[in-house]
């Protein structure tokens, strides 16, 4: 059923609805008010924010300040080190303001690659009081001349200039000299072989290091500047053996000496006698001054032949010597032909050396020599070369030699003399014996001495007292053991 | 001083035997001592840096070498030519300045 309501109840709800209208218009107006305020406060806070944003970002570097302004320092320490006025600075402030933003990005590039920075931050010592207080004025670095270091010429270097000069020197003496000598060699070939040839049936060897003429035999190359050659199949001999000892011309050392003391070039000639090829005897003709060098170095010569006579009671040139064991040979050997030829190339010659008992320099003393030295029956003869390795004068000293070996095959001495000799070298091997003997007695008591030591050591190292104490008495008795019988023997021989 | 009747025997040919060391000449020794004496040369080189000493050695080397006999052994040469140049390279790495001669010491 339909509700009817009374004309002031229907003004009444008219005016309630109204108010409502009035009231929600209100509310909305309220409303916009409340939002636009809002929006402001917002936009407010927002633009506060903004600008605290940017001055943090201008504090963020303000420590740093100090730094640009340090380094600004520098740089213009670096740079011509002449300030610059104010007022230019001012005149140009913007084209320096400008340089400046281009100096401070270097500058700034530097310190990141600096490391050496972490000194300058406090933060990296622990406890470490900044006592100094920072000024802004900065020290004024002063950076000292320092000589630069360049590296030395060339020229700086003429010792070692000189030094790799004479090494030259050296190496082209060396190959020069070594040409020499061989061609001395082959020139010596050239001139004697065929004598040789005619007295040998073997002259010279063949294959490597063999200095020859043409592919024939030759000198064997012991040295740059020493050569042998064996030369056997000859009556009178077992064989000779020839050494060319030339002048060590492949050393530039010796050539300067040589100019100081010369010495000539050298032919060692060294016959080798059978058994039967000589009689024994020791003869020497030798140079004054060699006699008395060899005399005293050869044990043949000083056992056997210690009378040194002069070369003229025998035929010869003053200027040799003659030592012999017996006159009977020296007669026989230097016949007029050896002496003719003695005259003729004395100057030549350095020494002949006959021996039966020939057994090189004396040996040294070395505590016991109980063994004789090896004996041989040689025919040493040492010759002078000329200048540049001789020529035709050694010829004739060649014949001289191989006259020796003949007249040394024909040689024979008389009964007595012979005896004579027989007998001195009896006497020789006996004395050897007799001092072989001792020297072997000697070492043989020097063994027991060490022996002994060796066994008081022992004890004496050992800590067992009462052993040691035996020892000793076994050793007294012993002492006593030895003394005793010596004084029994005397007793014996008073009685 | 002609030989008149041929004196060569071939049944006396006798091979070469090397005669005893006691009868033999005596032998040089001049190789023997300079290498000696490059040795001790070529250590004081290495060890003190001395150059003079670096360059000794190499000339005792060379003497050594000229001097030296066809059986001696090479490989003791060779070692002591090693040995000095060695010596000699090794004290100019350390210090490449100049050798100063001996009297400029005294001079300065």
């Amino acid at each position: 059923m339909p509700v009817k309501f009374t004309p002031i109840v229907i003004k009444y709800l008219n005016n309630i609805k109204r108010e409502n209208i009035l009231c929600q218009s209100a509310i909305k107006y309220k409303m916009r008010w409340v939002l636009l305020s809002i929006v402001v406060l917002l936009c407010t806070s927002y633009v506060a924010q903004a600008f605290e944003d940017q001055a943090l970002e201008d504090d963020d570097f303000a420590e740093f300040e100090q730094f640009d302004a340090e380094d600004d320092d520098i740089v213009s320490d670096f740079g011509d080190e002449k300030e610059v006025p104010a007022s230019k600075q001012k005149a140009s402030s913007k084209e320096q303001f400008e340089a400046n933003v281009e100096t401070e990005d270097d500058i700034l590039v530097e310190d990141e690659d600096n490391e050496f920075e972490h000194f300058q931050d406090p933060e990296e010592f622990e406890g470490f009081q900044d006592s100094a207080p920072r000024t802004s004025e900065q020290p004024k670095i002063t950076i000292s001349k320092v000589p630069i270091m360049v590296r030395p010429r060339w020229d700086a270097y003429w010792l070692e200039g000189i030094l790799c000069c004479l090494l030259a020197a050296y190496a082209l003496a060396y190959a020069v000299g070594r040409a020499k000598n061989t061609s001395i060699a082959v020139n010596f070939l050239k001139l004697h072989k065929p004598l040789l040839d005619d007295n040998f049936t073997l002259v010279g060897e063949t294959g490597a290091d063999v200095v020859s003429a043409g592919e024939e035999r030759g000198w064997r190359r012991e040295a740059e500047h020493c050569f042998t050659m064996w030369c056997s199949g000859r009556l009178c001999c077992e064989g000779m053996l020839l050494t060319l000892k030339l002048i060590k011309r492949q050393d530039l050392v010796h050539v300067l000496l040589g100019v100081v003391r010369p010495t000539p070039d050298t032919l060692l000639i060294r016959v080798e006698l059978g058994k039967d090829d000589s009689d024994p005897f020791v003869l020497c003709v030798a140079q004054k001054k060699i006699a008395t060098r060899l005399s005293k170095e050869m044990q043949d010569l000083s056992v056997f032949c210690p009378e040194r006579r002069a070369g003229d009671k025998h035929g010869l040139p003053a200027t040799l010597s003659v030592m012999s064991e017996t006159a009977e040979a020296t007669a026989a050997l230097l016949d007029a032909r050896v002496q003719a030829a003695l005259a003729r190339y004395h100057q030549h010659l350095h020494y002949i050396h006959v021996s039966d008992r020939y057994s090189g320099p004396k040996q040294m003393e070395e505590g016991g020599v109980t063994k004789p030295p090896d004996t041989e029956r040689v025919l040493l003869v040492s010759v002078a070369l000329g200048a540049d390795g001789g020529g035709d004068e050694l010829r004739p000293l060649l014949l001289l030699v191989f006259h020796l070996m003949d007249k040394l095959k024909r040689l024979r001495l008389s009964k007595e003399a012979l005896s004579k000799c027989e007998k001195r070298r009896q006497k020789v091997a006996e004395a050897w014996l007799r001092g072989a003997h001792a020297a072997r007695q000697e070492l043989a008591a020097a063994k027991r001495e060490e022996k002994r030591k060796q066994e008081k050591e022992r004890i004496l190292a050992e800590d067992d007292p009462e052993k040691q104490r035996r020892w000793e008495l076994k050793e007294q008795k012993r002492q006593q053991k030895r003394k005793t019988p010596k004084m029994k023997q005397l007793k014996v021989k008073a009685l | 001083m002609q030989l008149t009747s041929d004196p060569r025997r071939a049944d006396r040919e006798r091979r070469f035997k090397p005669p005893p060391p006691t009868s033999a000449p005596a032998e040089d020794l001049t190789t023997d001592y300079m290498n000696i004496l490059g040795m001790v040369f070529s250590m004081c080189g290495l060890m003190m840096r001395l150059k003079w000493c670096a360059w000794t050695a190499v000339f005792c080397s060379s003497i050594s070498f000229a001097n030296s006999r066809v059986s001696d052994d090479t490989k003791q040469i060779v070692s002591s030519f090693m040995l000095s140049i060695s010596a000699v390279v090794m004290s100019y790495l350390q210090n490449p300045a100049p050798m100063s001669p001996p009297w400029a010491a005294l001079t300065t």
